[in-house]
C-alpha cells in the first residue's frame, strides 16, 4: 500500500502510534491526537487504521440490526450521499435515512453486511470499506428469501477522531428475480 | 506524542503550515481529480473501454451490478472485453463531485453514466445510472482507479411481448 514520504520521518514512533491507534479503534468518540503526529503516525499504522475501519463498519451493521435505521444517524455524515440500485442518488443524511425507512418499517426484511476489505489514506482522514450485504425477506410461509450483493462505504475522519460515512453504495450480485406473473393483466403493464 | 519527538519541532511547524494552507490546495486537488475522471470519460467516449487498461491499478476491484465482485485489473479488463468488441456499445459518464485526502494520495469521484447499445432486434437501448470511483495517486503523480462501481437509476421496462 502506498505510504506517504513523510511517514519515513516517523519510523521511530511505531510503538507509540500503535498504542494510539488501538485506543482509537476501541470506540468512535476518542479525541484525535494532535494533528501533526497523527498525520505521520496514521501512515505508519495503516494496518491498524484499516482494522479500525473494518471494525467500525462491522459495528455499524450490528447497530443497525439492533436499532434499525435510527443507527444511521450516528454513522452518516450530514453531507453523505447514497447510491442505491434502481433509484437515483440520494443526498444528505436526512434524505438517506428517509429512503431507508420503508425497508426498516418492513419487519419481514433484515439487512446485514460484513466488511471484507478496507483502505485508508496516508493522512488518515479518508478511508473506505467494501464487503458483502445480505437482505433477507421472510414470506408468509416463514421461508427466507436472500438477496446478496456488494457495497462500498467511504469514510471521512471527523475533528473529534470519529469516522463518518460520506458515501455508501451497493448493488446485487445477481440479476433481479423475474417478476412473478401477476393475477391481473393490468399489473404487467410497464 | 510530543515527548517522543524531541527532534521533530521543525517538521511540526512545516506540517502545520501545510495543513493551514490545506484549503486551497485541497480545492486544487479536487479539481485535478475531477479533471482526471473527465479525461478518462472523454478517452473512453472516443476509443471505448479498452482505455481502462491505462487507468486501472493492478489491484483494482470492480463492482458491476447483477454480477459478483471482480478483483484485479486483468479480470476487470476481461469482463469489459465483450463490451469493447461490441461496436454499438457506448459508455460515457460525468463526475458530479470529487474529494481528496489531505495528503492527496486517495480520492473519490461520483456522478452519472450513460450506456447505450442495441438489443438483439437492433433497437437502441439506453441505461442511465450512478457510479463511484475510488482513486489512488501513484508515485508519478497520476491517478489510478482502485475501485469502481455503479448501478442503474431505474428498473428496466419489462421486455415487449413477442411480435408487439
Amino acid at each position: 500500500m502506498h505510504l506517504a514520504p513523510s511517514s519515513r520521518f516517523h519510523a521511530t514512533l511505531l510503538a507509540a502510534s500503535l498504542v494510539l491507534a488501538t485506543a482509537a479503534a476501541a470506540g468512535p468518540a476518542v479525541a484525535a491526537p494532535t494533528p501533526v503526529p497523527a498525520a505521520g503516525s496514521a501512515a505508519k499504522t495503516a494496518p491498524d487504521a484499516r482494522a479500525a475501519l473494518m471494525e467500525l463498519d462491522a459495528r455499524f451493521s450490528d447497530e443497525v440490526g439492533a436499532k434499525g435505521f435510527a443507527a444511521f444517524d450516528g454513522f452518516f455524515a450530514e453531507d453523505a450521499v447514497y447510491l442505491p440500485t434502481f433509484e437515483p442518488r440520494v443526498e444528505g443524511k436526512k434524505a438517506i435515512m428517509e429512503s431507508f425507512r420503508p425497508l426498516f418499517d418492513d419487519h419481514t426484511i433484515k439487512l446485514t453486511w460484513k466488511p471484507l476489505r478496507a483502505d485508508v489514506a496516508a493522512s488518515g482522514d479518508l478511508g473506505w470499506t467494501t464487503g458483502s450485504y445480505e437482505m433477507t425477506r421472510v414470506d408468509e410461509t416463514g421461508a427466507p428469501h436472500v438477496r446478496r450483493g456488494k457495497y462500498v462505504t467511504i469514510w471521512r475522519r471527523q475533528a473529534d477522531g470519529s469516522w463518518k460515512a460520506v458515501l455508501d453504495g451497493g448493488n446485487p450480485d445477481t440479476p433481479p428475480p423475474a417478476p412473478a406473473p401477476a393475477p391481473a393483466p393490468a399489473a404487467q403493464r410497464p | 506524542m510530543r515527548p517522543f519527538l524531541p527532534a521533530l519541532p521543525p517538521l511540526v511547524v512545516l506540517a502545520a503550515l501545510v495543513a493551514a494552507c490545506g484549503g486551497s490546495s485541497q480545492r486544487a486537488a479536487r479539481e485535478e481529480l475531477l479533471a482526471a475522471d473527465e479525461r478518462f470519460a472523454a478517452e473512453v467516449a472516443d476509443k471505448g473501454v479498452s482505455v481502462f487498461e491505462r487507468y486501472y491499478a493492478e489491484d483494482a476491484v470492480e463492482m458491476p451490478s447483477f454480477q459478483p465482485l471482480i478483483e484485479g485489473k486483468s479480470a476487470i479488463l476481461e469482463f469489459y472485453r465483450p463490451y469493447g468488441n461490441n461496436p454499438s456499445f457506448k459508455l460515457t459518464w460525468k463526475p458530479a463531485h470529487a474529494e481528496v485526502s489531505k495528503e492527496g494520495d486517495l480520492g473519490f469521484t461520483y456522478g452519472h453514466y450513460q450506456a447505450t447499445t442495441v438489443d438483439e432486434h437492433g433497437t437502441p437501448v439506453t441505461r442511465v445510472g450512478k457510479y463511484v470511483t475510488i482513486w489512488r495517486r501513484e508515485y508519478d503523480g497520476g491517478w489510478k482507479v482502485i475501485l469502481d462501481g455503479g448501478s442503474p437509476d431505474q428498473r428496466e421496462a419489462p421486455p415487449a411481448a413477442p411480435g408487439g
